[in-house]
């Protein structure tokens, strides 16, 4: 070993020796509008990845090339990319003279268009959003359509949640050991100072991470990268906000080294695209960068994103045929003005301390500190002793009394008066006019009656004692994160990047009331218990809680992470090829702040903490069948240890780990044929990943599930816990791009896969009625029947066509059509379970209950497949002549043809047998029925810019 | 040429991993509903209560007393109620001085030649018990006639018999598959005499589930 390395040494030694005489390649970068050198352009020799970054005056320098014909690749963010073809010959330098770099004008659309799709997926209180995998992309068609075009449809890569990729900020993982989903709105709004970014596809190789099956982000802050200027930007748009004012200034580095930037934008709307659906939300940038000398570099970065918005409610069939699409059951009249009951609230900055270290001219040492702390908020109306105040709460549905046959009990009458009757007019023709009143109810009743609450709270039975309130569920967190990632040449074929990275994070969990509503308190209780059971807290009974007061549940969430990796990239004429591993280490624990009065022995303070060791191993290798044409493969296996959240399933009320958990395992390949000439481009990829052994964790009101007490209004409330998933996602993916003209341009991508749960999984519920009756929480369903059902959320099929003309003079329009299709409805585990089909008081089938009417009643509903248009154009004006100062708009309109289409949707489980659910659905308008929800239909973005 | 070749190779092998191994959107699977070649509750039989006795008198079955005393005993199976469950139930208790009972409940024809993993059980119950009065068989060769019970092969099945008094015990689970046989019976026989065996037997859910 140490031969190898000092031999090593020796081998660099001699390089530098060499390359300092006679350089291979060298050229000068320069922006075509200001001809002003540009620092920290890339230029990359394709066929080897060997890349170098222009110094402040352009230059790039190669010391050493490959022999034979090479392209190289000259590119910057926010420009157009210039590729050369190079006939090196041995011994002399080639100097490509000065490299013109365009402003690319359509890098407009990366930085308006990151679509976040705003609905919440299922009634999930998480921190972070389902949206569609990585947000901005690269140059890579296949990706640009997946995120631009798609992406508004939740199409995912790969069908692979964010979960299985990694987010980074400078080298930081953001990804929240939560749910294992990265925030993006904690730099919402910052789409200026996040530009810099690296995207890795799948396993494929970064420099700062191991990774997962999906693929990297890594977001680049540091103050010298930036290109010096001021960018100030004005937007409307009719999706989740209206306007939105965008500034950011970089400096540039000075003489005495220091560089800076600043960025600030808000956004904010009265009303977005669904009714109710307020939002603001206020970004501020700032990172400071000192060189010290050429070896050390320090880098401060600040982040601040506050956001606030109004939910939008899925709903059922019966709903949305009522009130549209649009509607959204949240929100009510107030004061004159619509409030939204269901907001969520985002504030956690983070400032983040970056060391840059040059060891060598070939070894990099980069370390960053970082501290994020602040909240996260959900709001929920809470009641005692009140109807439920959701004004679609099924029993103010019509179809909770047109599904009582005893209601079909009123005569029919014609115009004239005269009653009607059946064809052998003596039978009474019947009609429910319970349920037509019912409707008309509704229809004037829509929304929250915030009035009627505060009424009810002022005549409460108990003077000053609120029925109704508002509160939200928080979640205060405070990370410290800290990493070191190194990156070396070991020799001219070989380097080396390795890493560590430690988490820890302080996460307070809390019901925390926001509004009493007209009342004097609200009394911590939990009305559905007596007795000790009704107490949320044992160490302090019978509270009367306030405004700004915690209750309900209390608790802390310890984890400490530790991950590290290391990764060696081998580099030859032929092929390239790379290894890596990873090791990781997650200890996480429970700390109850209450003593729950169903739990009392295991809801106060710390419990068992739980610890998971997992490891990776990955490698691929590219192929070069010549300088255009390469073959790509990539494998990974790696276990994955659960997130916070699933690994306690009753984290609200005591200190139980998860039943049966362990680490999942994740074993992924792909295969591409990559084509790279002047005109054409293609990217066509095989993908395979398997994921075996995940856990889920999920809330319901179910009926029929255990206790003994079935059907009637014995509804509980549980905590579904499915272990054991297998998932198998493969499919292919295809990305053309053709240069028709040198103006008019080309691109087609597609994707088809085949997203399934693989296996069979075990079901457990939780259910604190039982553990307040003194029994066992824990009910085991054993098997729950998932096979080959799909996965839902996303679109599987996609595909996209575009053509995009750029006139020479600086503006430019685009079209492209997509197609959008298998995307599935999120099934209800427990209803796949012998429970739903086995009566257990016989142990025999329910009645009615056959292979073809059970398989018939749990079909997975696929939705419609859609067709969407998309426009956009826009163009820039120089507006003098010294310097590159421009103005400029961008246009794009949406879904042109304003195309309604479902996003999602998922079953309820609160029917959870055959018989129950068939009588349900048996006059075709169920209480219970599947909750949907909808794309936006067309929408416009206008955006008006100047660069100076 | 050899770029082409491998470029034709890997296209190939993409394309034809993709294709195979699909899953269709009706190839799930569904929780366990158990598909009966046969299945008897006795839950539409009239009942009887005290001394009134109505016999089993279901759609191709055969309930037949092959009593060999004299006088001959003629009682047969027949249905009771309790905690809204109907059953077949047969005792010696109420037989006539002097008599013995062999009391047969046969079932219909089962045609076992399209299915495959046929499963039997059923469920018994005793009360008053001095001594298990009940025998179970599978025959492939008898005709359906009073008369031919005594000429048909009857092979005893094995099966649980209840530990203690007034609880309904499981047979458990008795393999038929190997009976490829389009004339399948399963028989109850009931031996005991008013001044032997007198335990009151009852018999329900008789189920025959196939794949």
């Amino acid at each position: 070993m140490k031969k190898l390395v000092l031999s090593t040494l020796l081998v660099l030694q001699a390089v530098f020796v060499f390359a300092q005489q006679n350089p291979a390649l060298k050229g000068k970068v320069i922006d075509a509008k200001s001809q002003k050198p540009l620092q920290n352009v890339v230029a990359t020799i394709q066929s080897t990845n060997q890349s170098a970054l222009t110094d402040i005056d352009g230059n790039f320098v190669f010391q050493t090339i490959p022999a034979g014909d090479q392209v190289l690749v000259v590119k910057s963010t926010g420009y157009s990319q210039q590729t050369f073809m190079l006939e090196p010959s041995n011994g002399q330098t080639m100097d490509l003279g000065v490299v013109v770099l365009e402003e690319d004008i359509t890098s407009e659309q990366q930085l308006s268009l990151v679509t976040i799709t705003e609905n919440d997926l299922g009634d999930d209180n998480s921190g972070s959003e389902s949206t569609s995998g990585l947000l901005q992309a690269t140059r890579d068609t296949y990706q640009q359509a997946a995120a631009f075009n798609w992406g508004q449809a939740r199409f995912r890569i790969r069908g692979l949640d964010n979960e299985y990729g990694t987010t980074m900020i400078n080298g930081i993982v953001m990804n929240k050991l939560y749910d294992g989903r990265p925030q993006w709105s904690n730099w919402g709004g910052l789409n200026d100072a996040t530009r810099n970014q690296e995207f890795t596809m799948g396993s494929a190789p970064s420099d700062y991470t191991f990774g997962g099956a999906l693929g990297t982000q890594e977001i680049n802050t540091r103050a010298s990268f930036y290109r010096p200027g001021t960018r100030i930007s004005m937007s409307g748009t009719n999706t989740n906000y209206s306007w939105r004012m965008m500034g950011t200034h970089a400096s540039g580095m000075d003489k005495d080294g220091w560089a800076f930037v600043v960025s600030g934008s808000r956004r904010w709307a009265q009303e977005g695209y669904f009714e109710g659906t307020d939002y603001g939300a206020n970004s501020l940038f700032a990172s400071v960068e000192k060189k010290f000398n050429d070896k050390h570099s320090l880098n401060l970065t600040a982040m601040y994103a506050q956001n606030s918005r109004g939910k939008t409610s899925p709903n059922t069939k019966e709903v949305n045929d009522l009130m549209g699409v649009k509607y959204n059951s949240y929100w009510g009249w107030q004061n004159g003005k619509k409030r939204n009951s269901r907001d969520k609230d985002i504030e956690e900055p983070m400032v983040m301390l970056s060391h840059y270290w040059k060891l060598s001219e070939k070894t990099n040492l980069n370390t960053n500190v970082a501290f994020q702390t602040g909240s996260i908020g959900n709001s929920r109306l809470d009641y005692q002793l009140g109807n439920n105040p959701d004004p679609t709460y099924y029993r103010n549905l019509p179809s909770y009394y047109a599904n009582q046959p005893s209601l079909w009990d009123d005569f029919v009458y014609d115009d004239a008066g005269n009653q009607l009757f059946e064809a052998d007019g003596v039978t009474p023709l019947y009609q429910n006019l319970d349920a037509q009143n019912a409707e008309n109810y509704f229809k004037t009743h829509s929304q929250i009656d915030w009035n009627a609450m505060y009424m009810a709270n002022q005549n409460s039975a108990f003077a000053g004692r609120s029925i109704y309130v508002l509160y939200e569920d928080r979640t205060d967190d405070n990370l410290l994160n800290a990493n070191s990632i190194i990156n070396s040449s070991l020799s001219d074929n070989i380097s080396l990047n390795a890493g560590v990275n430690v988490r820890k994070l302080r996460s307070h969990n809390f019901q925390n009331l926001l509004d009493l509503l007209g009342g004097q308190y609200f009394s911590d209780i939990d009305a559905f218990y007596t007795g000790d059971a009704a107490q949320s807290d044992l160490n302090n009974p019978n509270r009367q809680v306030v405004e700004g007061d915690t209750y309900g549940y209390n608790y802390l969430l310890h984890a400490l992470t530790f991950d590290g990796f290391t990764q060696f990239k081998f580099s030859y004429d032929k092929a390239d090829f790379y290894l890596a591993q990873s090791f990781s280490r997650s200890e996480y624990q429970r700390e109850g702040l209450y003593r729950n009065g169903i739990y009392a022995d295991n809801s106060f303070g710390k419990g068992k903490s739980v610890t998971f060791e997992n490891f990776g191993f990955k490698g691929g290798i590219t192929y070069k069948l010549n300088g255009r044409n390469y073959l790509d493969f990539n494998g990974l296996y790696q276990t994955k240890a659960p997130s916070l959240r699933n690994t306690f399933s009753n984290a609200r009320m005591n200190n139980v780990i998860t039943p049966d958990l362990q680490s999942e395992s994740v074993t992924s390949a792909d295969a591409s044929y990559i084509l790279r000439a002047p005109k054409f481009k293609a990217r066509l990829t095989g993908f395979y990943s398997k994921i075996n052994d995940a856990t889920e964790i999920s809330f319901f009101y179910g009926e029929g599930i255990g206790g003994g007490e079935d059907g009637g209004d014995e509804d509980t409330f549980v905590s579904e816990i499915v272990t054991g998933i297998d998932k198998q996602n493969m499919g292919a993916e295809l990305g053309l791009e053709y240069q028709i003209t040198s103006t008019i341009k080309a691109t087609a991508a597609a994707s088809y896969g085949q997203y399934i749960y693989s296996d069979n999984a075990k079901l457990k519920t939780n259910d604190d009625a039982l553990a307040a009756a003194g029994n066992n929480s824990l009910t085991d369903f054993g098997t729950v029947y998932l096979k080959n059902y799909h996965q839902a959320g996303m679109p599987q099929t996609a595909a996209s066509f575009g053509l995009e003309y750029r006139d020479p003079h600086f503006w430019w329009v685009g079209a492209n059509v997509n197609y959008l299709a298998d995307s599935y409805i999120d099934i209800a585990s427990i209803l796949r379970t012998d429970n739903f089909s086995i009566d257990s008081s016989t142990g025999d089938n329910y009645s009615g209950a056959t292979q073809e009417t059970v398989r018939d009643i749990l079909k997975q509903e696929k939705f419609d497949s859609f067709t969407l248009v998309n426009l956009t154009g826009g163009k820039s004006w120089r507006i003098s002549k010294a310097n590159r100062n421009t103005v400029g708009f961008f246009a794009s309109v949406n879904n042109l043809f304003d195309i309604e289409y479902k996003t999602g949707g998922f079953e309820q489980s609160r029917k959870a047998t055959f018989p129950d659910l068939q009588a349900d659905q048996a006059n075709g308008t169920p209480s219970f029925g599947s909750k949907y929800f909808y794309g936006y239909g067309r929408t416009f973005f206008v955006n008006f810019y100047i660069n100076f | 040429m050899k770029i082409k070749f491998l470029k034709t190779i890997f296209l190939l092998g993409l394309v034809s991993s993709t294709l195979t191994s699909c899953v269709g959107d009706d190839d799930y699977v569904i929780p366990t509903v158990y598909n009966y070649a046969f299945n008897e509750g006795f839950s539409s039989s009239p009942t009887g209560s005290g001394s009134n006795e109505v016999a089993i008198a279901l759609e191709g079955w055969v309930n037949y007393n092959g009593s060999t005393s004299t006088p001959l005993s003629t009682r047969l199976w027949h249905a009771r109620t309790f905690d809204d469950n109907i059953y077949a139930e047969f005792s010696s208790f109420y037989s006539a001085t002097g008599t013995n009972d062999v009391a047969w409940l046969i079932t219909p024809a089962l045609d076992f030649t399209a299915s495959t993993g046929e499963v039997l059980s059923f469920a018994t119950k005793t009360r008053f018990s001095n001594g298990y009065p009940m025998t179970a068989y599978v025959s492939t060769d008898y005709d359906g006639t009073t008369a031919g019970i005594a000429t048909a092969t009857w092979t005893p099945l094995t099966f649980a018999t209840p530990t203690a008094d007034d609880v309904f015990t499981s047979s458990g689970n008795i393999d038929l598959s190997t009976y490829e046989s389009d004339n399948v019976r399963i028989a109850f026989k009931y031996t005991g005499s008013k001044s032997g065996v007198t335990t009151t037997c009852q018999l329900d859910n008789i189920k025959i589930v196939k794949n």
